[in-house]
């Protein structure tokens, strides 16, 4: 009678356990679900946040935009002198048309202009070609030597 | 069905550019040296680029564009990085690069072991700044 009684009570403890660690999972799943999702919906607000007002994706690019953009021609000649020529030419134009050789004259504005352009397309050969030409005509310099 | 065609002829068109830009660099490049004005002779070639620098437009296997300077010597980095930020000057040049699926530039010498490289997205200025 003894023994039955025993194992009646270690049979009801183990209910009781299976039960409490059933319903342990159960408030576990209620509250690490929403939690999960709650974080989820942060971070990606977070990255929505991120990208600032006025910042384009290059996905954003209709195939429209893209096409006109690749039927451009690019001047390779050009590029190719900027790359082998631009350097010397820049120094050149920088050296002969610095405006402290014109502080008292009346072409020092002109000169200041000439090599603040000259400066901004530095590594730009057609357009310092232009600029040679400008320099020659404004500030009446000889720029063979 | 017919846009799936579309874009099949988008992609052959989009090859074929790219294989013309390389040429036309690669010619450029040839007449400038033959004629005297550039002392290096550069090559241009597709490669497989990093893939960190990677955007919306990127190839696979040919994202990068890689610029080898015929020096014949070891060429120092400054060279390497003026010949590089000679290129990046070129805004429209670069925004065609990336919209052909280009997104590393590569520039190296045929001797020694340095090299410089660029994320093309961050020298493109198309509608604002942009992120890839």
């Amino acid at each position: 009678m003894d023994t039955l009684g025993i194992k009646q009570a270690q049979s009801e403890a183990i209910v009781q356990a299976i039960g409490q660690g059933e319903s342990t999972g159960f408030s576990l799943l209620f509250w690490a679900a929403p939690s999960a999702v709650i974080i989820a919906a942060a971070i990606a607000w977070y990255f929505v946040r991120r990208r600032r007002k006025g910042d384009q994706m290059l996905s954003d690019f209709s195939r429209d935009k893209l096409r006109e953009i690749r039927k451009k021609q690019v001047d390779m000649d050009g590029l190719l002198m900027s790359i082998n020529q631009a350097r010397d030419l820049y120094k050149l134009l920088s050296r002969k048309c610095h405006p402290d050789l014109f502080i008292h004259s009346d072409k020092h504005a002109a000169a200041e202009a000439l090599f603040q352009e000259i400066t901004r397309n530095k590594r730009n050969y057609s357009k310092l070609t232009a600029l040679k030409k400008r320099a020659v005509e404004e500030l009446d310099i000889n720029l063979k030597n | 069905m017919w846009y799936k065609l579309i874009l099949i002829a988008d992609w052959f068109g989009e090859m074929a550019e790219r294989y013309k830009l390389v040429r036309d660099f690669n010619r450029s490049a040839k007449n400038t040296y033959i004629s005297g004005e550039a002392d290096t002779l550069l090559e241009a070639r597709i490669t497989r680029g990093d893939s960190t620098y990677k955007h919306a437009f990127s190839k696979f296997m040919g994202g990068g564009l890689r610029i080898k300077a015929m020096a014949g010597r070891p060429m120092e980095q400054s060279e390497l990085i003026e010949i590089g930020k000679t290129i990046l000057d070129q805004e429209e040049l670069v925004r065609k690069l990336i919209s052909l699926g280009w997104d590393t530039l590569e520039i190296h010498s045929n001797m020694g072991h340095l090299g410089v490289k660029w994320p093309l997205k961050k020298f493109a200025h198309m509608g604002g700044y942009l992120k890839g």
